[in-house]
């Protein structure tokens, strides 16, 4: 018995380091669409610096970070539901919300952390909200958030009366504005913030039982429920987790702008989703990666700043994202044919 | 909220007006906005229940006011509360269109159904509209240009940021700074930016352009979005604008842009008379409605020029909520 | 062992268990329990309400009406199996395939730190694989890499994979739900030493199978479902083969059945695969991008199929017709033998007592009489001698009288004299006296592997083991020293070429629903391992 258990060890150990190679490259192809991304990043750079080398000033880049980091945050929490299958449209309403509910609280007196908890609480909420509605009563997930996006909207115009809040505290603001000094690098406040969520929604994916489930309920949301994990839960996990995120999203948000309007981030949630589809999240669920969307997050923000650069009208910005949604998507299902027929 | 403190206003009114007045006709006029979270139209609506509330104290009519709109600038939903205005049957309506073409068919159907309909500050003018009252954007957009073209000394690189493409009004203010700025050749328009009536959007346009093009000399805001925004959010526009290498004219005269403009940020304001798009309006419905009275297409409201030197006057105007008194040259 | 807990509460207790689906009734009022420590089998034809009642006592799937207590407790739908320590064992398993191979077995109960946390523990991947290994390593499944990605397993694999997770997580109440159908044999008689180890640590076992040497080979129990309800529920010693196919089927078609009770067996067998095939297939039609080669492998595996049912076929005609002209060979022998020997002998002692009869008749030489007499009398004796033979060459007479372990040893004397091959005999002092058929059947293949060896092997030992693998079936293992196989063994290539030995003694099995393997042994020669299953035999009786 022993002599059999060491020879099975034994194979074992020098299968394990053959197949670590194996797993290596499997990985690599895995990341491919990432590869993809970070190159046509590295392209439209190299284009959008060529025609007008002002792309390259310290002052853009840290205009394109900032505008990236808040972007990303809320892209990160879409592209955990779209991972469980589901789809959440109400994430620019919720964003709305975050930063109303903050500025009314930072308006009440309530000191800078307890305002940004009343946003994030109102961000849980919506998503606690979703994720039931989804999971436990089985409705479609592009219907209810729909209906949550307009009831959120509506909500957030009854809190303002409809007026934008102004008047937010300084050090709020600087949540937003100010950039901190590493060295002789200036990083924007909001990318650091931005950096910690997304190793944290990294961890928690890469490195938790939760986010074992989380990858498997999109697409083997049978075999949990045959060893009796409830994938209801898992998802509603992930639904207020993505109302959360949003939440801190549409705070950095109103700290960056300092203002929070009723009416902000009105149309995000489809730029939103399609940055985490262009980062690599299958629309089928069960794949996505937190690199890929926050590159992907990047890529819309540079070639949205690029068509500023190239002199090219602004009204085609929104089809340039929408063809290269399209290429992602037909690049990615080519490249799966492949796959499956290799 | 406010819904319901109308409704509770309603409440009282009939509870305590029913029985001493039973004869006084009742004349329900609608006032549609395009959105409901923009400031200037809370100064539309605040003018228009005044005006309600005079003419219903000289009789005699008791004149009610729905102020309402969609949440936010979308057509569509603009078309849905416009049905809904016309099912309830009100007696007038005066509307601002946030698309000409998705609102001309729900005013022909209001039309047909009986109720006058009017446009103020965004017409549609495919449709059965009596009137539209408003600034005559396109000659704003000319005073614009011509006031940009002499901060900048008629020479220069300049950028246009604008709404929502398709917005009637926005175009035509466009146009007219367009068609100013042809008459001096040394002045470029280098970018044409959307912010789709969004502040982030407004706000991240702007320093695009500040970025790509570091000699920009001047700005033409055809709406106020980017700079509800407060300071710090535009930094390179805000460096540029204090120490005057930017020069920027801007529509609309809310106070923070006066605030702007007494610091030294903002170089002209063009304002319209907020106050007038509810008064004038709900004057014009009621004298179609009680009077029959016939107005031309187009009712200009003028406009407000304000500059350094008239800067204070207008402020003061904010301050007391007064309107009445013209201001000072600019 | 049949009576662990019988005086003590039932581990599960369903009641009036009703499945239906729109109008259609899966499971109609079905009543039953199992005690702890029991090994029940589940039997019915296809659409019996089988996997139905399978995965509603797994907690995957919940009942229209009717309860079910686990220990007393009254069970709620959906719950967590393993937190109650049931398993479900699914007739396909199905996987996390993005997952490796240990998540999978510890899907729903990984180990993780720190504790308490709950689903944001870390998993503890060194200590669950070192367990997985283990388990693998006792399930003798060996995979390369423990971090493979499931999709790259067989089948077979993937259903060890299933087991594996009710033996990482111990559990009170298994349900396998037909697990037999993907695994090869070797496999299965793992699976079966696996459902009787569960049984010793007090596991109630609920084993749905089509096959019925399965059932007769472990069960305690056995329930058969036909049409959503309990045609039978039975302890398995006190039915038979017969009496449980007849329950699947129904009462009616009884009286028609016994005749053709195996070729119905064999027919649902094929049914039931036939509808397994065909809920392949349509869930690889969802699956469009394996469709095109799968649906090719399905096809020619169908193919395959067919075809290894007509070998099958033909192999039946033949050993049939082989039979028939071995009994006419027999016959011929067994006159031959006669004419030749008894007959010849008669007549050589009938001419002697009519010589005898003339020398009484003229002769008073009562010396020379005697004698002539002592002769016949030698002659007769020699005489009944060769009949007895004959008669023993027919029959073995121990066996009736002192039992098949004393006729092998009495035979295998005999032949170890004749042949000059030394013969080990070892017989197992738990095999007891079996139904006359099986014993006379093991007979023969002794014998027939003994002549084998005579006329194949230039061996000079032989060997012979009789054992009991469990109360329900024997295993007899023949070996020698000699040559052994030249390579590949193909039955149908020995039977061309006229070498019956091998052939009848694998029909002989074949009849008793036992297993063959032929293989070189260790000690050089061939070695021949069979089991035979046969009814429980009380021990003692």
């Amino acid at each position: 018995m022993d002599k059999r258990a060491t020879r099975i060890g034994l194979g074992q150990r020098q299968a394990r380091s053959v197949a670590r190679l194996s797993r290596q490259s499997w990985r690599a192809l895995a990341s491919r669409q990432e590869i993809i991304i970070l190159a046509c990043l590295v392209v439209a750079a190299l284009v959008i610096g060529l025609w007008n080398p002002n792309f390259y000033q310290a002052t853009n880049l840290l205009n394109l970070a900032r505008g990236v980091s808040w972007f990303a945050v809320a892209a990160l929490g879409v592209s955990m539901v779209i991972l469980v299958g589901g789809i959440d449209l109400s994430v620019g309403a919720v964003m709305a919300l975050a930063g109303v509910l903050c500025a009314s609280a930072l308006h009440a007196g309530l000191p800078v952390p307890l305002a940004i908890l009343a946003g994030v609480a109102g961000g849980l909420g919506v998503g606690f909200l979703n994720g039931v509605l989804v999971a436990r009563l089985g409705l479609p997930p592009f219907i209810v958030t729909l209906g949550t996006m307009g009831l959120v909207r509506g909500v957030t115009v009854g809190i303002t009366n409809g007026a934008p809040l102004r008047d937010l505290p300084p050090h709020f603001r600087a949540l937003g504005q100010h950039d901190l000094y590493l060295g002789p690098l200036s990083v924007p406040l909001s990318l650091v913030i931005m950096a910690l969520l997304a190793v944290l929604v990294s961890l928690l994916l890469d490195r938790t039982i939760l986010g074992r489930y989380i990858y498997t309920v999109g697409r083997d949301e049978q075999a949990l429920r045959l060893v009796g994990v409830p994938a209801a839960s898992v998802k509603i996990t992930v639904y207020v987790l993505s109302g959360a995120l949003a939440a801190c999203s549409g705070v950095l948000m109103t700290a960056w702008l300092g203002v929070a309007a009723p009416t902000a981030a009105e149309g995000y949630e489809l730029e939103i989703i399609a940055a985490a589809v262009i980062g690599g999240a299958s629309l089928f669920g069960g794949e996505g990666g937190v690199l890929g969307v926050v590159l992907g997050t990047t890529l819309m923000l540079v070639v949205r700043n690029g068509f500023v650069f190239l002199g090219l009208p602004t009204y085609l910005q929104s089809g340039a994202i929408g063809a290269m949604i399209l290429t992602v998507v037909l690049m990615d299902h080519l490249w799966r044919r492949r796959l499956a027929r290799g | 909220m406010r819904g319901i403190t109308l409704l509770l206003l309603l409440l009282v009114v009939v509870a305590c007006g029913a029985p001493a007045a039973p004869l006084r006709q009742r004349m329900t006029l609608a006032w549609v906005s395009k959105s409901l979270g923009n400031p200037v139209f809370d100064h539309g609506r605040n003018g228009a229940l005044a005006r309600a509330r005079e003419l219903s104290a000289a009789g005699p009519y008791t004149v009610e006011v729905i102020a309402t709109g969609s949440a936010s600038a979308d057509a569509v939903e603009q078309t849905r509360v416009l049905d809904d205005l016309i099912a309830r049957r009100v007696d007038g309506i005066a509307v601002s269109c946030n698309d000409p073409i998705a609102c001309t068919e729900p005013i022909n159907r209001a039309v047909a159904a009986g109720i006058p309909v009017m446009t103020w500050d965004s017409d549609a003018p495919e449709s059965q509209r009596f009137t539209f009252l408003s600034i005559d954007n396109y000659a704003a957009g000319r005073v614009a240009g011509e006031l940009l073209a002499r901060a900048i000394d008629g020479s220069g690189k300049v950028a246009v940021l604008t709404g929502v493409p398709g917005a009637l009004n926005l175009e035509q203010r466009v146009r007219g700074f367009r068609d100013t700025l042809a008459a001096y050749p040394d002045i470029t328009i280098v970018a044409e930016v959307t912010s789709n009536e969004d502040i982030s959007r407004g706000v991240q346009g702007v320093e695009d352009v500040m970025q790509a093009h570091r000699d920009l000399r001047g700005w033409f805001f055809a709406g106020m979005w980017p700079l509800f925004a407060d300071r710090g959010a535009m930094p390179l526009w805000e460096q540029a604008a204090r120490t005057g290498r930017v020069k920027t004219v801007s529509f609309d005269t809310l106070p923070f842009q006066l605030e702007l403009l007494r610091d030294g940020y903002l170089t002209a304001l063009i304002g319209q008379h907020y106050w007038g798009w509810g008064y004038d309006s709900v004057q014009t419905l009621y004298d179609r409605v009680a009077h029959r009275t016939v107005f031309p297409p187009f009712i200009d409201t003028g406009m407000d020029i304000v500059t350094i030197n008239n800067v204070e006057a207008m402020i003061r105007a904010w301050e007391t909520n007064d309107f009445t008194a013209p201001l000072p040259p600019p | 062992m049949a009576d662990v807990g019988n005086d003590s509460d039932p581990l599960l207790y369903v009641s009036g268990l009703t499945r239906t689906f729109g109008t259609l009734a899966a499971l109609s009022r079905v009543s039953f329990y199992v005690h702890a420590g029991e090994i029940v089998g589940l039997v019915g034809r296809s659409g019996a309400g089988k996997s139905v009642l399978a995965q509603i006592l797994g907690g995957t799937l919940a009942p229209s009406a009717g309860e079910v207590l686990l220990d007393g407790r009254r069970l709620c739908w959906p719950f967590s199996q393993r937190r109650l320590g049931v398993a479900l064992i699914p007739q396909r398993t199905i996987l996390a395939e993005r997952l490796d191979v240990t998540a999978n077995i510890f899907l729903g109960c990984e180990r993780g730190w720190p504790t308490g946390l709950g689903w944001l523990r870390v998993p503890d991947r060194v200590r669950m694989e070192q367990q997985a290994a283990a388990v693998l390593a006792e399930l003798e499944v060996n995979l390369d890499d423990l971090r493979t990605p499931v999709k790259q397993l067989t089948s077979e694999q993937r259903q060890m994979i299933a087991l594996a997770r009710a033996l990482v997580a111990p559990a009170r109440l298994v349900i396998l739900d037909e697990p037999g159908a993907l695994l090869s044999y070797s496999y299965q008689q793992r699976l079966l030493a696996l459902v009787r180890s569960w049984q010793q640590r007090g596991t109630a076992v609920i084993f749905v199978t089509g096959s019925l040497d399965h059932i007769f080979a472990i069960t305690d129990r056995v329930l058969v479902l036909n049409e959503g309800r309990i045609a039978l529920d039975t302890r398995t010693d006190s039915t038979t083969r017969e009496e449980v196919v007849a329950a699947q089927i129904g009462h009616d078609e009884r009286r028609q059945l016994t005749p053709i009770i195996w070729a119905l067996e064999s027919y649902y067998q094929a049914r039931e695969q036939a509808e397994r095939l065909r809920l392949q297939q349509r869930r690889l039609e969802e699956d469009l991008a394996a469709q095109g080669s799968l649906n090719q492998q399905l096809v020619t595996q169908l193919a395959r199929q067919v075809h290894s049912l007509d070998q099958a076929n033909q192999a039946l005609q033949d050993a049939q017709r082989r039979l028939f002209s071995q009994r006419e060979e027999e016959r011929k022998h067994l006159a031959r033998e006669l004419h030749d020997q008894v007959i010849q002998d008669l007549l050589s002692v009938n001419f002697q007592l009519e010589e005898l009869e003339g020398a009484a008749l003229d002769s008073a030489d009562r010396e020379a009489l005697a004698a002539e007499l002592a002769e016949a009398r030698a002659s007769v004796r020699a005489l009944i001698d060769d009949v007895r033979r004959i008669c023993g060459a027919l029959r073995p007479p121990t066996i009736d009288s002192l039992g098949l372990g004393a006729a092998l040893q009495s035979y295998a004397r005999d032949w170890s004299a004749r042949t000059g091959i030394a013969v080990h005999l070892q017989v197992g002092p738990e095999v007891g006296r079996l139904p006359e058929a099986i014993e006379l059947s093991i007979f023969r293949i002794v014998q027939e592997g003994l002549a084998n060896i005579r006329k194949h092997a230039q061996a000079r030992t032989a060997w012979i083991t009789l054992a009991a693998v469990s109360p329900r079936a024997v295993a007899v293992t023949i070996e020698d020293d000699g040559r052994g196989l030249p390579g590949h063994v193909d039955l149908a290539v020995l039977a061309r070429q006229g070498h019956y030995g091998l052939l009848g003694i694998s029909e002989r099995i074949a009849l008793l629903q036992g297993r063959l393997r032929l293989t070189n042994g260790a000690r050089g020669g061939l070695r021949i391992d069979v089991e035979i299953p046969h009814p429980r035999v009380t021990p003692a009786g």
